[in-house]
């Protein structure tokens, strides 16, 4: 595999595919250095009231729970109100109690809270004399930071696809596809040789991601590489796929494009909706990233054992994959 | 003129329907009504805090319905720690005893006074509503909003500037510099195909997504934003279809600006977050303008408006200016 | 037809590609620019056919200077194959043709299928896609698309270029019956050959400048040594004689059994152009 540094070389001379190495690495910088994502603002209550309206302990108690802004006209309230990227709750004073106005288009959370608040202004005298115990949380990490984090991770490891489809695929724009065809070199050496390039470039861009944005048992280490570098094998494999199936660069930048938001949707969509229904499971297994995430958010929250799972069914797509290009290649020199 | 104009429009159709943009515009809008449909509409809500209370001695006998018993303190421990938004109530000394883990000190507030409150619950409340739209509403004209402007603004860009490569790689524009037609037409060819494609991608969008009778009353305003970032997004990605050299860098310079161009606009215009330069940043506006079309909501300026034009007129004289000189190099 | 008065050109401060030519060209005339690449040649068609603007001095076509022409009207006019054959690779030939001659008047427009048959194009190849032609094929259609709007003007560079022996024929031919027919053919060429056989005037072009310009006959005879070689037999041994062509008239100067062949030592273009311009053609 002597030709092999000249490949690395040639990949790594690729603006495109330098960019696609250093993409999750400097987001996984990104995440993890200069400031984890803090939803909790994100989930802020937010109250509006007009000026004058309410008393000023009125106020001051709902600055309690979040921020109070003071618009000077009702029809700037109302138009806070109705603002469809906030979900300012509106205050009135409704003789010696609140009412609250909401624009309607609010998520539960805020409904709910607009239901209740009268009934805590109500109750605001009692409420502090309740003995309140807060306990520090558990040492994952909050809200969707977990799912940006694995999902870079996957760009990562899935990335690898790209720099063995872009190899092959700039060989057969150059006119270096027809030179291959004369050389000593057997079908199972290119194969190879394509393979590594695509596999060492997303294993290495991964690893460095994962040192990056984990701190990790031994254990969970080991089981992290193994995920690594079977994931990497499979992202080599689709290069392969794709650098066959393409004839031009636009083409295969296509592909590249379908292939990674495949990848990249559905574990996310799976996540957030919550797929329990075990057929649907299924289907979701059957995109490789899928079993790659799992695994990675299993790993994230200390439990390796339920990655072996994931272990196993990303060495049967390696399997599977590997045997399917095989398969189509002897098919096609038969027909050739 | 219009003959001349005839053959590149059709032309042009040729080259997307051979470069296959048509299905995979097609197919985008079937991905995208999926995903709001089954996907994004059943997870885009957010229930109040649960609150779990342990009672073995029934002390609390007013309990909202909206409270959940548990049978010990483990069960209760265990119940939080899977819920960690949750609060937990043990009045398993008589006096309620709260216990939740760390939010932040509002958030904490509000979830020890809510869950309090519900020991004792009042009658039944509701906000008064003064908007026109539901959450499911909301959500869809979000959603939609945030699918058109990426696929106009990433995927239409990225096809218009393939097929110009394309030609260039032809070489075919120095042909159509010594052919007997108004040069400006070539472009303009190009900007007409990708707006009117841009434009019936919108009204499937809006349609399949937003519903037949809402999409009716905002059609018009959705169709004048979509209208002005297709052709600001088309003149761009013709510039930098002329003036890179190959389809390589122009990857990586629509990598760059599918990135870090759109991230920001969408974080300050969906979220809470607020980045004080949001307010220079040109696509920003753009989007705020397409998002008002959505929710019906007129505020835009006219100095947003002349500043669309102002940009598309500017964005085309420099496509003319690169295209000339493109027209007279060598092969 | 085409009048050239102190032309220039720079690209940029300091690259001056053209350094004040001066040519003209007839009605109904071949005129070859014959000249190594970076002489001027392309820079020259180029401000010819109004792709390139910024020159300075005058230039003039169907007696109206290029600057004032109107532009729609002037493409109408001319006929332009480029170095390279550029077409629409995804369409055929004939879609090719169609779209390129929708441009021009309807009655200008010759039959697309007469064209390409004179051209010899193989009649399998009209449907399918330009991306399976070979070079030859894809020339033959390109040359199909500066005839199919019937020219008065028609600029060619390197029309040849890719063709075999048979094909280059044909394509002289071609730009003969041309001639005939009245067009005016501006040739810009390297290929000695081309400009030899079918130009009326030629004008070398080198670093920007003309350095002569006459009928090919004329710039050869100009480097004539007026010598002839003589290849004949004498008692069985084959021998070869250079002699002055004058003595000639007399008859053959030496004892011979029989003449095998006369050849003159002309000159050939490119010995001339080397010894105009003191560089080779390629």
């Amino acid at each position: 595999m002597k030709g092999l540094r000249y490949q690395l070389k040639s990949v790594l001379h690729d603006k495109f595919c330098l960019m696609t190495f250093l993409l999750p690495i400097v987001v996984a910088v990104a995440l993890n250095f200069v400031g984890a994502i803090d939803f909790s603002t994100l989930g802020e209550l937010h109250f509006g009231v007009l000026k004058g309206n309410l008393p000023t302990q009125t106020v001051t108690w709902l600055e309690r729970y979040g921020p109070v802004t003071a618009y000077p006209t009702v029809e700037e309230l109302t138009d806070a109100i109705k603002e469809p990227s906030t979900n300012l709750i509106g205050v009135e004073a409704d003789g010696n109690s609140i009412k609250t106005i909401l624009s309607g288009d609010e998520m539960d959370i805020f409904r709910q809270t607009a239901d209740t608040l009268p009934d805590l202004y109500e109750q605001r005298n009692a409420a502090g004399q309740t003995e309140v115990q807060i306990l520090e949380r558990p040492d994952v990490m909050a809200g969707f930071q977990d799912m940006f984090i694995a999902v870079t991770l996957i760009v990562a490891m899935f990335m690898g696809c790209t720099f063995n489809a872009m190899n092959m695929i700039s060989e057969k724009e150059d006119g270096v596809a027809f030179i291959n065809e004369i050389l000593p070199m057997t079908r199972s050496q290119y194969i190879m040789q394509k393979l590594f390039v695509g596999f060492i470039c997303g294993c290495l861009s991964s690893i460095i991601t994962v040192c990056i944005c984990f701190r990790l048992s031994l254990q969970n280490a080991a089981l992290m590489l193994v995920l690594i570098v079977l994931s990497a094998f499979v992202a080599a494999m689709t290069g392969l796929f794709i650098g066959r199936a393409s004839n031009g660069l636009m083409v295969g930048v296509v592909y590249i494009k379908i292939v990674m938001l495949l990848f990249m949707a559905v574990p996310i969509l799976s996540f957030l909706v919550g797929i329990s229904q075990p057929l649907l499971l299924a289907v979701c297994y059957l995109v490789p990233s899928q079993a790659t995430f799992e695994g990675i958010m299993d790993l994230s929250t200390g439990s390796g054992t339920a990655a072996v799972k994931d272990i196993f069914i990303l060495l049967v797509h390696c399997i599977g994959w590997f045997l399917l290009y095989i398969g189509l290649s002897m098919h096609q020199r038969k027909n050739s | 003129m219009w003959k001349s104009l005839y053959s590149l429009l059709k032309k042009d159709c040729r080259m997307m329907v051979s470069g296959k943009f048509f299905p995979m515009s097609l197919g985008f809008l079937v991905l995208y009504t999926l995903y709001v449909n089954f996907g994004y509409i059943k997870f885009m809500d957010a229930s109040l805090y649960n609150v779990y209370l342990y009672d073995p001695a029934g002390t609390q006998t007013t309990v909202s319905t909206l409270v959940q018993r548990v049978s010990s303190k483990e069960a209760l421990d265990a119940v939080l720690l899977d819920d960690t938004n949750g609060v937990g109530i043990d009045a398993s000394a008589g006096e309620p005893q709260l216990v939740f883990y760390e939010g932040t000190e509002k958030a904490d507030r509000h979830r020890a006074d809510y869950a309090l409150s519900l020991l004792q619950p009042s009658g039944h409340y509701s906000a008064e509503l003064i908007g026109s739209n539901t959450p499911e509403q909301k959500a869809r004209k979000e959603i939609t909003c945030e699918l058109l402007f990426f696929e106009i603004a990433a995927v239409g860009f990225l096809g218009i500037a393939a097929v110009l490569f394309k030609e260039k790689g032809m070489g075919v524009i120095r042909v159509h510099a010594i052919l007997p037609l108004q040069k400006n037409l070539f472009i303009l060819s190009k900007l007409a195909v990708f707006l009117l494609s841009d434009l019936v991608f919108a009204i499937l969008l809006t349609v399949l997504n937003v519903g037949v009778s809402d999409t009716a009353s905002i059609l018009p305003a959705v169709l004048l934003q979509t209208a002005l970032l297709s052709l600001i997004m088309a003149l761009t990605g013709l510039i930098c279809a002329l003036l890179l050299k190959d389809f390589r860098q122009f990857t990586l310079a629509y990598l760059l600006i599918a990135i870090f161009v759109a991230t920001p606009v969408f974080l300050a215009a969906n979220t809470a977050v607020k980045l004080d330069w949001i307010y220079f940043h040109p696509f920003y506006h753009i989007y705020m303008g397409l998002k008002n079309a959505y929710f019906g909501t007129s505020s835009n300026s006219l100095a947003y408006y002349l500043g669309c034009l102002a940009a598309i007129v500017v964005l085309f004289a420099g496509v003319q200016r690169v295209f000339r000189r493109e027209m007279g190099k060598e092969g | 037809m085409i009048e050239v008065k102190d032309l220039t050109f720079s690209y940029g401060k300091d690259k001056k590609a053209l350094h004040g030519l001066n040519f003209t060209v007839e009605d109904g005339e071949i005129f070859g620019f014959l000249g190594p690449n970076g002489s001027g040649k392309s820079t020259t068609q180029k401000i010819l056919t109004g792709i390139l603007k910024g020159h300075g001095g005058k230039v003039s076509l169907f007696g109206q200077d290029i600057s004032a022409a109107q532009r729609q009207e002037f493409f109408q006019k001319i006929g332009v194959l480029f170095e390279f054959p550029y077409l629409y690779a995804n369409l055929s030939a004939v879609d090719n043709l169609k779209y390129f001659s929708s441009f021009y008047p309807k009655e200008q427009i010759r039959s697309i299928e007469e064209v390409l048959e004179e051209l010899e194009f193989k009649p399998d190849f009209l449907k399918k896609p330009v991306s399976s032609y070979s070079k030859g094929m894809r020339q033959r259609a390109s040359m199909a698309r500066a005839l199919i709007s019937n020219p008065r003007l028609l600029f060619l560079d390197e029309p040849t270029s890719g063709l075999d022996p048979s094909g280059a024929v044909l394509f002289r031919k071609i730009i003969e019956e041309e001639r005939k027919k009245g067009t005016t053919v501006f040739l810009t060429t390297h290929n000695m050959l081309d400009a030899d056989l079918l130009c009326d005037r030629v004008a070398f072009i080198a670093d920007g400048e003309i350095k002569a310009l006459d009928t090919p006959k004329n710039l050869k005879e100009r480097g004539s040594n007026h010598r002839v070689v003589i290849d004949y037999l004498y008692q069985g041994m084959r021998e070869e004689k250079t002699i002055e062509a004058p003595e000639l008239e007399a008859g053959i100067p030496f004892a011979h059994d029989e003449i095998i062949s006369i050849h003159s030592q002309e000159s050939t273009l490119e010995d001339m152009f080397i010894q105009y311009t003191g560089r080779g053609l390629s």
